[in-house]
């Protein structure tokens, strides 16, 4: 049997004066790239969170991480507009350097340096800041690379994260206790009575003695998107006197059309109103017809930024969302801010032909 | 002829091939010696190929041995190999335009080092092949705005700048017009004639082999039915068996075209 | 003279590039910072965030930037000259799907663990980009032509690609840290990083470099190749492995960045020819100046994602070139 055979290059033979170009070339690609071989001499390890002499505070983080902080931090980052909602709530909103470039509440946060957009920190930024403080919003909304190098980089960085209702209070403590002092105090009554709003809402709408099934629509493109189950929404439905219709896994945000025909909501709260997604779109849908909801007209807008964001309106955005499936509570519920006027038609006033016939 | 044999400068013997179960060489015996021009002629399939990759050494035949001067080709490494015997490839496809001077440049690939560029002395020989077959003035031409004819003559020219003795060539003429045949064939005969090269090429014209090589070796089936002087090899028997065609002889001074064309009288 | 040219210009974007970024430093205080962190010079007064920002923010970087940019366009031009085609790319053989695959699952697995400064994405893109080739290689091996490699590359690249679309789609909200994968970054660049990629590029770039010659006579396909002394069947395997290894080195560092690998060969080749001996060089430090340059007008107004800043310079910089040659290419 042949084989193929390509042996081995020797390389004797005749030596020759090299000509130059190449060799001086990839001595000077090697040369440059022997100088950046000088770099762990170059790099030097960056100083500790906290500098010495300055009194610090440890605490845990809700990634499970021990954090040693300065007890009154003057400089502080933050990178979720809930983390700059609650940090304004709490009187600290002067302490703020910086923030993202989606913070829209209170009124002067969207003045803030902007250090983070939806791709990332921008790192240059939050080191030109020379903050002593950076609050991270955790579940990967701040990419974890960027926590790791913000702290690589010495910064103290404490991480949130609110995976039901009750974090949320947890959180506005936990940032409290970071920013110290009179935020302290602050967040501790801000916690008591956000709980004990939250506790009278949720006796009323339990009250009510009927928990409609609920799907809470927080998205319609390419798919129809819902809460998971064991999520904050699922949790704060159910606190509003509503019985969620979730996806089938807690990984998944999609719900198939067909299955949520199946699931029959009896009230639709549409938390992408703000997209432009209104009732009259909802009962259009080839299909949707028939959905108790729609036939009755449930179909009610909600001002999504309230209800899903994890800080001191929840309160009130919790409100809002009974308001939306519990409709004949609204008047014991005025102590709260009324949601601003979205989708030109309020269709909890239609008639049930308006919204759609049922067509053989 | 002189009493003793020439030294030789590629000798195979008892070469046999196999690729699976077809028998491409059997019990093949050739003795090129130096300064020797010799054409390997028969029909497809007959195993000229196979000869040329076993005598250069990129086949490794199952039985017999191939030699390159005084040495087993087996035992010697490819750049070895490539500085001594040098093949011309038959048709080249370049993904990137060159100039003809740069592919001569590539026949001194045996000769260079990791590190440096081409020498003076690769430079030397670059211009020299160049020269020796006569296509100076085409060197900063692209490859690929030459004739078929000048693209042959660049790959001659490559070959010689391996710098060897022994020159292959696999059809050289296929693709070339009639100017361009002769005058590849009369560059080969300068080689081995005034420059004392050994050549050995695979042609399928029969006159064009006949007219330019005193010696040809016929391949058929795998086995070498006949080896020696043109005029003994190409007899009408022979012809008939193995190309399956009926020949004609020209004698006089019509043997001495090399080409020959045939009117027929309408 | 192009060689001097091509340093010069490396030199001074590498310059701009510690100099210039999102946040605006005053240059004499960001040069005495390097004089003092690099030369030795005296410590002068400068804000700490200055010195922070020019030494563990930009230089690694930009460092970074240059040897990824070398690897993509030293393993670009070796691929096209290993398959004798001038469209292929770094990624041609499948290392790009097998990169972003093992990045996706690198993002979806639960661990979080970070060996210097490379997480399990990155580790997992670096082994998938190698794995790719290697199917690659094992599934055409025995065929002797070269359109078979390239087949089979596309292939394996699009079963990938479609494990790559399986992950995304199951991924939820981890699917912004994918995309933000594929579209490459040097945002992440720290010492460590540089530290570890360094040597495997340079290492690897140096010895592809000292093969030119084969790649060379590899233009004439592989059995003219073998009469000019090459041993084909090592020197391929051996270049196909080293521009492999380059290229998921930087595919772990810097994620997928696209044209440089293609297009900076090219450009040189328009220049000086197609001799590796001079493209292969020449397209590192070329290579090297591009990236560093992209990844600076990528991240002044505020990460943009690099590897559409290198389509958008890149694209038509080449059409400019190939239209001043005309006859360059025959495809």
């Amino acid at each position: 049997m042949t084989r193929l055979d390509y042996r081995s290059v020797a390389p004797s033979g005749v030596p020759g004066k090299g000509s130059h170009h190449p060799w001086a070339l990839a001595l000077g690609v090697a040369a440059v790239m022997a100088l950046a071989g000088g770099a762990p001499v170059i790099a030097q390890s960056p100083s500790a969170g906290v500098p010495q002499g300055v009194p610090a505070t440890t605490l845990t983080d809700d990634t499970g991480t021990v954090v040693t902080i300065p007890s009154d931090p003057a400089r502080v980052i933050s990178l979720s507009p809930a983390i700059t909602e609650t940090a304004f709530a709490l009187g600290a909103g002067d302490r703020l350097v910086g923030g993202t470039d989606y913070d829209d509440y209170p009124a002067q946060a969207p003045a803030l340096p902007d250090v983070a957009t939806y791709t990332g920190v921008l790192m240059e930024q939050v080191v030109a800041l020379e903050p002593d403080l950076v609050l991270a919003a955790g579940n990967g909304f701040t990419p974890d690379a960027d926590i790791a190098r913000m702290r690589e980089l010495g910064y103290p960085v404490v991480v949130l994260y609110a995976e039901d209702v009750d974090g949320v209070m947890a959180d506005i403590r936990l940032i409290g206790d970071a920013l110290g002092g009179d935020a302290d105090a602050a967040a501790e009554s801000m916690a008591a009575d956000m709980a004990a709003s939250i506790e009278r809402i949720s006796a009323l709408a339990a009250a009510t003695g009927t928990t409609p099934r609920t799907f809470y629509e927080i998205g319609d493109q390419p798919e129809l998107y819902g809460p998971a189950p064991d999520s904050f929404i699922e949790d704060l439905v159910g606190l509003a006197g509503g019985d969620a219709i979730t996806t089938s896994d807690p990984a998944v945000f999609s719900i198939p059309v067909e299955q949520l025909i199946v699931a029959d909501p009896e009230v639709i709260v549409l938390g992408d109103a703000l997209y432009g997604v209104c009732p009259d779109v909802v009962a259009a849908r080839p299909g949707w017809a028939d959905i108790t909801a729609v036939r009755a007209g449930a179909v009610r807008p909600v001002n999504d930024t309230v209800i899903t964001r994890p800080g001191p309106r929840l309160a009130d955005g919790l409100a809002s969302l009974t308001r939306a499936i519990h409709p004949e509570l609204a008047d014991e519920l005025t102590d709260f801010p009324a949601d601003p006027p979205m989708c030109a038609v309020a269709a909890s006033t239609a008639a049930p032909s308006a919204s759609g016939s049922a067509q053989p | 002829m002189s009493s003793e044999p020439l030294p030789a400068a590629v000798e195979a013997r008892g070469v046999s091939v196999t690729y699976g179960t077809r028998v491409a060489l059997r019990e093949v015996d050739l003795r090129l010696g130096a300064g020797e021009r010799v054409c390997l002629v028969g029909p497809n399939g007959a195993g000229k190929s196979t000869l040329v990759r076993c005598l250069t050494g990129l086949v490794t035949p199952a039985a017999g041995s191939v030699m390159v001067g005084d040495r087993l080709v087996s035992s010697m490494t490819r750049s070895d190999v490539a500085r001594i015997l040098a093949v011309v490839p038959g048709t080249v496809q370049l993904p990137f335009a060159m100039n003809v001077e740069a592919v001569v440049s590539l026949g001194r690939t045996p000769y260079l080092h990791a590190w440096s560029g081409p020498s003076a002395a690769d430079q030397a020989a670059v211009v020299a092949a160049l020269n020796r077959v006569g296509i100076l003035e085409l060197r900063d031409r692209d490859v690929r705005t030459l004739s078929t004819g000048e693209r042959q003559l660049t790959l001659i020219a490559m070959a010689l700048a391996q710098g060897g003795t022994v020159l292959v060539l696999d059809e050289p003429t296929v693709h070339l017009d009639l100017r361009h045949q002769v005058q590849v064939m009369e560059l080969l005969v300068r080689l081995s004639d005034v420059e004392g090269m050994t050549v050995l090429a695979v042609l399928h014209d029969l006159t064009l082999a006949s007219h330019f090589f005193p010696r040809l070796a016929m391949l058929d089936r795998g086995r070498m039915v006949a080896d020696g002087p043109t005029a003994a090899v190409l007899t009408a028997d022979r012809v008939r068996e193995v190309y399956g065609v009926e020949p004609r002889f020209l004698s006089g001074l019509a043997a001495e075209a090399a080409v020959v064309v045939e009117v027929a009288m309408v | 003279m192009v060689a001097v040219g091509g340093l010069v210009s490396l030199g001074i974007v590498v310059l701009a590039g510690i100099v210039l970024g999102n946040v605006s430093l005053p240059v004499s205080d960001t040069l005495a910072v390097l004089g003092h962190r690099l030369l030795g010079l005296p410590a002068g007064i400068w804000p700490a965030s200055t010195e922070t920002i020019v030494v563990e923010l930009r230089l690694p970087r930009v460092l970074t930037a240059m040897i990824v940019g070398m690897g993509l366009a030293v393993a670009g031009t070796a691929f096209q000259g290993l398959l004798r085609n001038p469209l292929a790319d770094p990624y041609v053989l499948g290392t790009a799907s097998g990169a972003a695959l093992g990045a996706a699952i690198g993002v979806l697995l639960p661990i979080q663990v970070a060996v210097l400064g490379f997480g399990v994405a990155n580790a997992l893109a670096f082994c998938g980009a190698l794995a790719a080739v290697a199917v690659v290689y094992r599934l055409s091996r025995g065929s002797e032509s070269r359109s078979s490699i390239l087949l089979v590359g596309y292939a394996v690249g699009s079963v990938l690609a479609a494990g790559l679309a399986t992950a995304m789609y199951l991924s939820g909200d981890n699917l912004r840290r994918i995309v933000a994968y594929l579209l490459g970054s040097f945002a992440n660049a720290s010492w460590a990083q540089v530290v570890v990629g360094l040597p495997i590029i340079v290492l690897g770039t140096l010895l592809i470099l000292s093969r030119a010659r084969s790649l060379d006579a590899l233009l004439l396909g592989d059995d003219a190749a073998a009469h000019l002394g090459v041993d084909v069947r090592r020197e391929r395997r051996v270049l196909l492995a080293l521009a492999a290894l380059v290229t998921a080195a930087a595919v772990a560092l810097a994620g997928l960045i696209g044209f440089v690998g293609l297009i900076v060969p090219h450009a040189v080749r328009l220049v000086v020819g197609p001799s590796a001996r001079l493209v292969l060089p020449l397209s590192a430090v070329l290579g090297a100046a591009f990236m560093v340059l992209a990844d600076l007008i990528a991240r002044i107004p505020g990460e943009l994602p690099v590897g559409i800043v290198t389509a958008l310079i890149g694209v038509p910089v080449f059409l400019v070139l190939l239209r001043r040659s005309p006859g360059a290419y025959e495809l």
